[in-house]
């Protein structure tokens, strides 16, 4: 999935040239998915999806931009929703697995008070 | 211009959850703050504040190659980490809401850094991101009228705290000690009961402070009992079987219609005397949690002054309580605790804690009442009768504020 394809997703407004490349982005990777699991991919045959796609889809960008956005969010979803599936839920059954509770949802203690790490909160940047 | 000076421009911008705002510091004095949704007519905007920048800009004549510095009001690389925590804890459930919300991660939130700098060209400098819960306690203190006090930032969730105790000074600057993490919040669970009474969360908490004084509390042994476990020291613990904010787009589970006997309020339907009772149940524990909070900040500290931010400040009848019933002799709640508040405690936090700047003329020569209005309030632009009228409302206001918090109430 694009940062375009997110801007979409996220409703946000977009040229319809930049949509067209990032439909055919994300479409030419799942063409990519296809065919190397079905043993058949080639160099060459995504290079021509990709270009067909995208000759196509920047031809007709204008007329075809509400279509664009449907593409790009369903794609958005469809990537999202493999990721939860394949990686977020498989991590969150090994930490249940391990007894890992990030959440602290058991209460053991007297306190629920978490003490902050000198100068935890004195950095100033992003993380 | 020196950073941290008398002259030294400090932007600091807020957005992309609600109350978009930009405010803009001279010499660590507000000259200018705005909220987004002034100039886009929408309640509560979350969007870039780019009206709000142009125009603080504008207003103090400046161009944004200016500015001595910029800051973000909080740590969004942390606030995602703790959104991707929070799926791998609640997997396999969440589906939906990750699927809804990670777009808008990908496509702004991640990149408000390259936002920023798209909306000021010809700012060179670095742009700084406070902690959540640092700008809250910043904006808290630095527009009081105390050369130290313990902070007290109670909100639904920053990075990861929740809520969060400390101290501040002139000397020392903004120091956090102890916080409650996510989901355990008491912000939170008053959303939730704004949610169940058929109000927007994030916008209709005041809708519940107002229905709780015609209701009766008589849910509160219920709440307490079963909903949220509270510590002597108002530390707190929310029962997640209750809850559903972490995986989905509602607030409560079922069971907490199973514990109160009757379900979520449909927006816009009638209002009956069971919401009432919540919401005064509601207010109840949340009046009792802050106080408990109060007091074990105060045994912890020893401060004989209280500054209070976070979005639950904005509850005025809990802060009137505490005003009353709290341990500290003084008590200073901003005029915008929450997050639009914000945009001036990330900047404020650059101007005098990271860069050391001073309280523009000096604490020890200004009574408290000057310099609290100093830092508080913007000054008027009107020009004539009204910019007179403007002022004597602007001396009115910072009155208040100061007033509240230095007399205490019999």
């Amino acid at each position: 999935m694009t940062r375009v394809e997110g801007a979409l997703a996220a409703g946000g407004a977009v040229n319809p040239r930049l949509k067209s490349l990032a439909v055919t982005a994300g479409l030419s990777f799942w063409f990519y998915v296809f065919t190397a699991s079905a043993g058949a991919f080639d160099a060459w045959y995504l290079l021509a999806f990709a270009g067909a796609v995208l000759a196509v889809t920047q031809a007709f960008a204008s007329r075809v931009s509400r279509g664009l956005d449907i593409v790009a969010i369903v794609n958005t979803a469809v990537f999202l929703g493999i990721l939860f599936a394949t990686l977020i839920s498989l991590y969150g059954l090994l930490f249940r697995v391990l007894r890992v509770d990030l959440l602290r949802t058991r209460g053991d203690t007297d306190t629920y008070w978490l003490p902050l790490h000198e100068g935890a909160h004195d950095t100033v940047r992003q993380y | 211009m020196a950073a941290g000076g008398e002259g030294s421009y400090v932007l600091g911008i807020s957005c992309y959850y609600h109350d978009s705002a930009a405010a803009l510091l001279r010499g660590g004095r507000v000259v200018a703050a705005v909220e987004e949704e002034r100039f886009s007519r929408v309640k509560f905007d979350d969007s870039f504040p780019h009206e709000a920048v142009k125009w603080c800009l504008e207003r103090a004549g400046i161009a944004p190659g200016d500015l001595s510095g910029v800051a973000f009001y909080d740590k969004p690389v942390l606030k995602f980490e703790r959104l991707l925590d929070n799926y791998v804890a609640v997997a396999p459930r969440g589906l939906y809401s990750f699927v809804r919300t990670l777009p808008k991660w990908i496509h702004r939130r991640l990149w408000v850094k390259h936002e920023i700098a798209k909306a000021l060209p010809g700012y060179a400098g670095a742009i700084q991101f406070p902690a959540h819960h640092v700008s809250h306690a910043a904006h808290a203190f630095y527009t009081s009228p105390f050369r130290e006090a313990a902070i007290l930032t109670v909100d639904g969730v920053g990075e990861w705290s929740t809520t969060s105790y400390g101290t501040a000074s002139y000397d020392k600057g903004v120091r956090l000690t102890h916080d409650l993490r996510w989901p355990h919040s008491l912000g939170m669970l008053y959303s939730a009961f704004t949610y169940y009474a058929g109000f927007k969360v994030n916008e209709g908490e005041y809708k519940l402070m107002g229905l709780s004084a015609y209701g009766k509390p008589r849910f509160r042994d219920a709440i307490l009992g079963e909903v949220v476990d509270v510590g002597e020291d108002g530390s707190l613990r929310l029962n997640m079987q209750y809850f559903a904010f972490t995986h989905a787009a509602v607030m409560t589970s079922g069971r907490m219609a199973d514990l109160l006997g009757f379900g979520p309020r449909r927006p816009g339907s009638e209002m009956t005397q069971d919401y009432m009772d919540l919401a005064a149940s509601a207010q109840s524990v949340l009046e009792d949690v802050m106080l408990a909070m109060a007091r074990h900040v105060h045994r912890e500290t020893g401060m004989a002054n209280l500054c209070v931010g976070g979005g639950v400040a904005l509850n005025g009848v809990a802060n009137y309580r505490l005003l009353l019933e709290g341990p500290f002799e003084r008590m200073h709640v901003p005029p915008s605790p929450g997050d639009a508040g914000s945009a001036a405690g990330c900047a404020q936090y650059l101007h005098y804690a990271v860069r050391g700047g001073s309280a523009g003329g000096g604490v020890r020569r200004q009574s408290p009442r000057r310099l609290g209005r100093r830092h508080c309030l913007p000054a008027s632009r009107a020009a004539g009768p009204r910019r007179r009228r403007a002022r004597r409302r602007e001396r009115l206001r910072g009155a208040f504020v100061h007033q509240r918090a230095g007399v205490r109430v019999p």
